[in-house]
């Protein structure tokens, strides 16, 4: 048999995975992007291990404090002579969790109370989007203040915080979605079949309304990283002795004057982690909807 | 026309009674007030007569009538834990909110509408990479942050501008106005750039070519003309958000506006100040898009259209 009429006997077919990867390699940005945000997951993941929390992390070393960057401290050491370095890598965990709860709490949320009142449209979905409305006049940072000062000040409340302001958002784009996607012949097909609604919902409306909440989800744990840390810095986020960048930008502050670097590496490693999320967002967006790219 | 002004307009509304019922509810959670006003060693007698006396041991639905008929037909927006009006604090603060609002958004538009269309029309060449590199930089640049570095460059190590307040004017106004104006212009670059690009391809660009229309001319009248609405869109939802709170820029810089002083009393458990604050913030921020929308009715003849003789 020759080699040509083999491939045409078994076709390679790409699953749908295969092929926004393919699209999503061709972005080099993007591609930066992943192996940047991969190289913070394994920073992260590492310092687990190698640093010891109760000393480096939360201790006190004032005979080492407020250290230039040097051989022994890349990053200096801090006002407790804490080494910056070793914090920065351990404060990728707060920033990430932040960041990816979050945005889960959101999406989950939004997108369950927008594809609702999207699939189902009538009362229901008028009765849904006015609340979404109502929401979404209440501008996200001040929503998300008014809840952590409603529930104090923790990172469970915080995640709460930065989750309910923005799933007003993902409720719109959701139902938008699925508007477009529930007029299509198999969703009518599925019904004519007697499919209950939930799986309808759920197997055949979802996985097809999704590209546009993937992006937009991208986006946001971009924004909740910079929220978070925002929140932290103002004193009402992760509280200080926990190395999040926010706080520790916040611990630094006193010192700016002669210490600046305390102040350069936890908004750098805050700064590196969005962009590499911002990038992929990009490859993302362009893989999954063809007709953007550009 | 004027009905569908009239609808939009009694449309807020029920939306304003809602969204500030939602803040009214979530700051009632805070904690006790009267505990608040007489601090930790108050008896509960006094904290009872006090509570009496604020009317906190009403229904919240009552208590919230109350308040919201006091803020309509009084302007009272209550007194915040040191006795002093809420509304008369809240409204000395807003002019700097606007001011600041105002020169960031000019600064955004100053920077990013120019660089959007040299990467639009240089696309795929060296300027367009630098352009969108320099964007997706911008917008994942803490702006506090790139505040707090701006600070220790050109007001400690420098001394050529202050540090914090507002009593420099303009001098005061510059770095908290360009760090909110980065993010935002790094977006609007993006914006502009892809709607630009959705116009160059256009038919009608390609006749006014052959027309041999000057490529200037193509691009700053025919193509922006076009591209501009999305781009005016969300440059007005990035004013918004910006009346709404540079909540963390104005506490770096101490600047006097709104946002500070929300966040200031969030940290003092000022939940009058919090619970006004907020509400009002939320009123302006809904004016301004309700304003904004009505002016696309007017401008865009497709939305006119649809609304005309009903």
């Amino acid at each position: 048999m020759s080699k040509n009429s083999k491939a045409a006997a078994q076709p390679k077919r790409k699953t749908q995975g295969q092929l926004i990867w393919h699209q999503f390699k061709k972005n080099k940005g993007a591609v930066i992007g992943l192996i940047a945000f991969l190289a913070i997951v394994g920073l992260a993941i590492i310092a687990l291990f190698i640093v010891d929390y109760d000393t480096q992390i939360a201790g006190m070393l004032i005979k080492d404090k407020l250290q230039k960057p040097s051989a022994a401290h890349i990053f200096g050491t801090d006002h407790l002579g804490r080494d910056v370095f070793l914090r920065v890598i351990y404060g990728a965990h707060y920033s990430l969790l932040i960041g990816f709860l979050g945005t889960g709490v959101s999406v989950l949320f939004g997108t369950l109370i927008g594809a609702i009142a999207g699939y189902f449209g009538g009362k229901l979905e008028w009765f849904i989007m006015r609340l979404v409305d109502v929401l979404m006049t209440i501008p996200t940072m001040l929503m998300a203040t008014c809840v952590v000062a409603a529930f104090g000040i923790s990172i469970t409340n915080l995640i709460l915080a930065i989750g309910i302001s923005t799933a007003p958002h993902f409720a719109r784009t959701a139902r938008a979605s699925v508007m477009t996607v529930r007029g299509n012949e198999y969703v009518e097909a599925a019904k004519a079949i007697g499919t209950s609604d939930f799986i309808i919902m759920f197997k055949h409306v979802m996985p097809n309304a999704l590209s546009p909440i993937i992006v937009q989800a991208t986006n946001r744990v971009a924004t909740c990283i910079i929220a978070a840390a925002s929140f932290s810095f103002l004193g009402l986020g992760v509280p200080s002795p926990l190395p999040e960048w926010g706080a520790m930008l916040s611990d630094a502050k006193p010192f700016m004057r002669t210490q600046p670097y305390l102040m350069i590496f936890p908004g750098l490693a805050i700064m590196i982690t969005v962009l590499a999320i911002n990038l992929i967002g990009d490859g993302l967006r362009d893989a999954l909807d063809p007709k953007l790219k550009r | 026309m004027w009905k569908y002004v009239l609808k939009r307009i009694l449309f807020l509304i029920p939306i304003m009674l809602l969204s500030s019922f939602i803040v009214f509810y979530l700051m009632s959670l805070t904690g006790d007030p009267a505990q608040a006003k007489l601090g930790e060693d108050a008896t509960e007698e006094q904290l009872e007569m006090l509570r009496e006396q604020m009317g906190l041991n009403d229904p919240l639905i009552v208590r919230y009538g109350r308040y919201i008929g006091n803020v309509v037909f009084h302007g009272d927006l209550g007194k915040d834990i040191w006795d002093k009006s809420v509304f008369d604090e809240y409204m000395a603060r807003l002019p700097y909110t606007i001011y600041l609002a105002c020169v960031s958004m000019f600064l955004t538009a100053l920077i990013s509408v120019p660089l959007g269309i040299i990467a639009a029309v240089r696309q795929n060449k060296w300027e367009d990479f630098t352009l969108s590199a320099l964007a997706i930089a911008g917008m994942s640049i803490p702006n506090f942050w790139l505040g707090l570095l701006l600070m220790i460059k050109f007001a400690l190590q420098l001394s050529w501008l202050p540090t914090s307040g507002a009593e420099n004017g303009i001098l005061s106004l510059i770095l908290p106005a360009f760090c909110t104006a980065v993010p935002n212009a790094a977006l609007i670059t993006r914006m502009t750039r892809s709607s630009m690009l959705d116009c160059i391809r256009a038919d009608y660009l390609r006749t006014a070519r052959a027309k041999g229309v000057k490529e200037g001319r193509i691009v700053l009248k025919h193509a922006l003309g076009n591209a501009i609405i999305p781009i005016l869109t969300s440059m007005s939802n990035q004013f918004a958000i910006l009346i709404g709170g540079s909540v963390v820029v104005e506490t770096v810089f101490a600047w006097p506006g709104v946002g500070s002083l929300i966040i200031n009393a969030v940290k003092a458990k000022n939940t009058n100040m919090v619970t006004g604050g907020i509400i009002m913030t939320t009123v302006f921020v809904a004016i301004i898009l309700l304003l904004v929308d009505l002016l696309y009715a007017f401008l865009d003849p497709r939305i006119k259209a649809q609304y005309q003789g009903k």
